[in-house]
């Protein structure tokens, strides 16, 4: 019996910046359907960790695959048809575009596929807006909107293209509590739909609804179990 | 991503900076117009010169100027029937069979004098002055608009007459036959034309020969005195003058231009009524070579000489090479105008790029390639370029439009004043349209190449 390629494979990723060691050697695999919170203090090379997993940074040794593609061995075209395609991104400071109204800020990686912007994709975009709560505010500025608000806006920017992985980069450090938590609860329901999600975050809270958690300590990355994070 | 997304993207980054879009789009229309201005001043200015005052496709063969130099008032008719080489049939046939040459056209001018008298019936008044007269080869003026003769060499019914009335129109009675004759046609150049409009008609009072009188005057008619002259009489005193009728059947590129062209075999029947021994063994006075087009003018030259003939230096290739350097000094000043505009389209862009480091490290983080961002910053230099030439071309046409309507206001008339002193071919609007593009790109090359090497984690994680 085969076993699928699982969604996320790391191995021996090292990375330094300014001659000082970073990343030394981190090993992981996240599993199809999985719900991974990576944690660790800050500076510990998370986000780092995560810009390599997005292939937006590619000065790395090691090994990073995703779905079985090496990033490494991807030209520039096709590693941005990942990006597009196969990889959701969510950022912490939320990273909408002041200028485009909500559904334009959407509609941005359709404009940025290989496929362009079509109908569907539009109606997708609503359809998006809505599942995370912002239906009816589409032709909103981000600056109309609450941090919350807009972080919801960038997650139904990272699934408009049916990512099979989502990635996201401390999606709760710039929300109040109860803000937060609701994104974590948008996040938690995604996962239920079968979604493989990467969290990186320094939050137990996030953490805990995470079914599995990992550290990052020291440049090494390190399997906490499930549900059980520290902050 | 595709096309259509593109421009999407491009328009709406244009959107959000409308100010800085409208003042690159100047900047580069500025320079273009320029461009446009000079380059249709010099391609209008051109198309007059050498297209109708020193037509490069037509040349002029002539026999050395000492065959003409006899010597005498005489020499005024003399047919250059000296000792030197002459241009007779057999030196025209080797000019013709040469490849350079469409067509050959034989010029005779007149050997002896002549008046005329007329013109009262267009001009008001009839004018008095000596006839000078050219004959040409019939061929020469085919294609052209001529009525109501055809301009060739024809006698005439030769019934018998007492009066103009017992013939029928066009033909008349000469008094010294009195046999009815068919008026010998003629043509003028549209240089002589000028000529009369611009200098003569002013200073005698006289009408100017617009289209209309153009048309009006095909069919007019005038007497020649032949082997008379106002100076005396030059001709063999025993051939008597006879008085003749000549009507003016149009204007031909080929005639004569200072001149009036009748048929060779007219010219050559009147020399040898009028011309004396010379005028009856006359050679060609010139032949006309029409080249094709490109023609290897140099080597056509060479033969001519080797004939011992010479091309008759109409100042043709000066005049083009004089307008071809002043066009260059107007354009190489119109590129520098456009090249300081793309050293601001660069500028412009460079700051674009730092202002948009976060966006476009986005935009690479939601599946954009280098290359996508890259053509996304040019194409946005790309429009800048097609609409700053597309505004660059209306405002030279306008300036040529302002300039042309000043000039004929303000300045005097003179001869092959042209409506317009512009020519703007779709060669020269399309062309600066595409070099305010490539100005455009190429300003923005650098900006794009460093847009497209953003470190997309650097820029955001800094943002």
């Amino acid at each position: 019996m085969s076993h699928p390629t699982p969604a996320l494979e790391l191995r021996s990723v090292e990375k330094s910046h300014g001659g000082q060691p970073v990343l030394r050697g981190c090993d992981l695999t996240v599993e199809r359907g999985d719900m991974v919170a990576l944690v660790g203090r800050s500076g510990s090379g998370k986000s780092t960790l995560l810009s390599i997993i997005a292939g937006l940074d590619r000065r790395y040794t090691g090994s990073v695959e995703i779905f079985g593609q090496d990033l490494a061995k991807l030209d520039d075209r096709r590693l941005a048809r990942l990006r597009s395609v196969e990889v959701g991104l969510v950022f912490q400071s939320f990273q909408l575009l002041d200028h485009l109204n909500t559904l334009e800020n959407v509609l941005l990686p359709a404009y940025l596929s290989d496929g362009g912007m079509t109908t569907a994709l539009r109606l997708r975009a609503e359809e998006q807006l809505a599942r995370v709560g912002m239906g009816g505010f589409g032709q909103r500025r981000p600056s109309e909107l609450s941090g919350g608000q807009r972080q919801r806006v960038a997650i139904a920017r990272a699934l408009l293209l049916s990512p099979q992985l989502l990635l996201g980069d401390e999606p709760t450090g710039n929300l109040d509590r109860q803000t937060g938590a609701e994104v974590i609860a948008l996040f938690s329901e995604l996962h239920r739909t079968g979604l493989t999600i990467l969290l990186v975050t320094h939050e137990s809270r996030v953490a805990a609804v995470a079914s599995r958690v990992v550290r990052l300590e020291e440049g090494r990355v390190s399997d906490g179990g499930a549900a059980e994070a520290s902050g | 991503m595709t096309t259509r997304s593109l421009w999407a993207l491009v328009r709406q980054n244009i959107r959000r900076a409308r100010r800085s879009f409208v003042l690159s789009v100047l900047g580069i229309a500025v320079g273009i117009s320029s461009l446009v201005f000079f380059l249709g001043l010099s391609a209008g200015v051109r198309a007059v010169l050498l297209g109708k005052v020193f037509p490069l496709d037509l040349v002029e063969v002539v026999p050395p100027k000492s065959n003409l130099d006899s010597g005498g008032l005489s020499s005024l008719f003399s047919m250059g029937s000296g000792a030197g080489p002459k241009l007779d049939d057999a030196a025209i046939a080797q000019l013709s069979g040469r490849s350079e040459v469409v067509a050959a056209y034989r010029r005779m001018r007149m050997a002896f004098p002549a008046r005329a008298s007329g013109g009262k019936e267009l001009l008001g008044r009839d004018l008095h002055g000596e006839l000078v007269a050219e004959g040409i080869d019939v061929a020469a003026v085919a294609g052209e608009s001529l009525a109501p003769l055809a301009f060739d060499d024809q006698p005439g019914s030769q019934t018998a007459c007492a009066t103009d009335v017992d013939c029928r129109a066009p033909e008349y009675c000469p008094v010294d036959s009195l046999r009815c004759e068919r008026p010998v046609p003629a043509v003028l150049s549209p240089f002589l034309l000028e000529i009369y409009n611009s200098a003569i008609a002013p200073s005698h009072r006289l009408p100017r020969i617009n289209r209309f009188l153009a048309d009006r005057f095909r069919g007019f008619t005038f007497e020649v005195e032949l082997g008379q002259s106002f100076f005396g009489r030059i001709a063999p005193s025993s051939v008597p003058s006879k008085t003749r009728r000549i009507m003016l059947v149009g204007i031909a590129r080929r005639s004569a231009q200072l001149a009036v062209t009748v048929p060779l075999a007219t010219m050559q029947r009147w020399n040898k009524e009028w011309g004396g021994t010379q005028g009856a063994t006359a050679d060609y006075s010139s032949v006309l070579l029409q080249l094709r087009p490109n023609a290897d003018v140099p080597r056509l030259s060479e033969k001519v000489r080797e004939l011992g003939l010479e091309l008759s230096d109409s100042g043709a290739e000066k005049v083009g090479l004089l307008i071809t350097l002043i066009t260059l000094l107007f354009a190489l000043v119109s590129f520098a105008i456009v090249a300081v505009a793309t050293v601001n389209i660069a500028q412009s862009f460079f700051r674009v790029v730092a202002e948009r480091r976060r966006e476009l490290g986005l935009l690479r983080a939601l599946g954009a390639s280098s290359a996508s961002v890259r053509r996304l910053v040019l194409c946005e230099a790309a429009v800048i370029g097609l609409l700053g030439g597309l505004l660059g071309v209306a405002f030279g046409r306008f300036g040529a439009w302002l300039a042309d309507t000043l000039a004929n206001r303000y300045v005097p008339d003179f001869p092959f004043r042209p409506d317009s002193f512009f020519s703007f071919s779709w060669l020269l609007v399309g062309g600066a349209i595409l070099c305010a593009v490539l100005a455009c790109v190429a300003g923005a090359y650098w900006p794009a190449r460093a847009a497209a090497r953003l470190d997309p984690a650097e820029t955001l994680a800094s943002s």
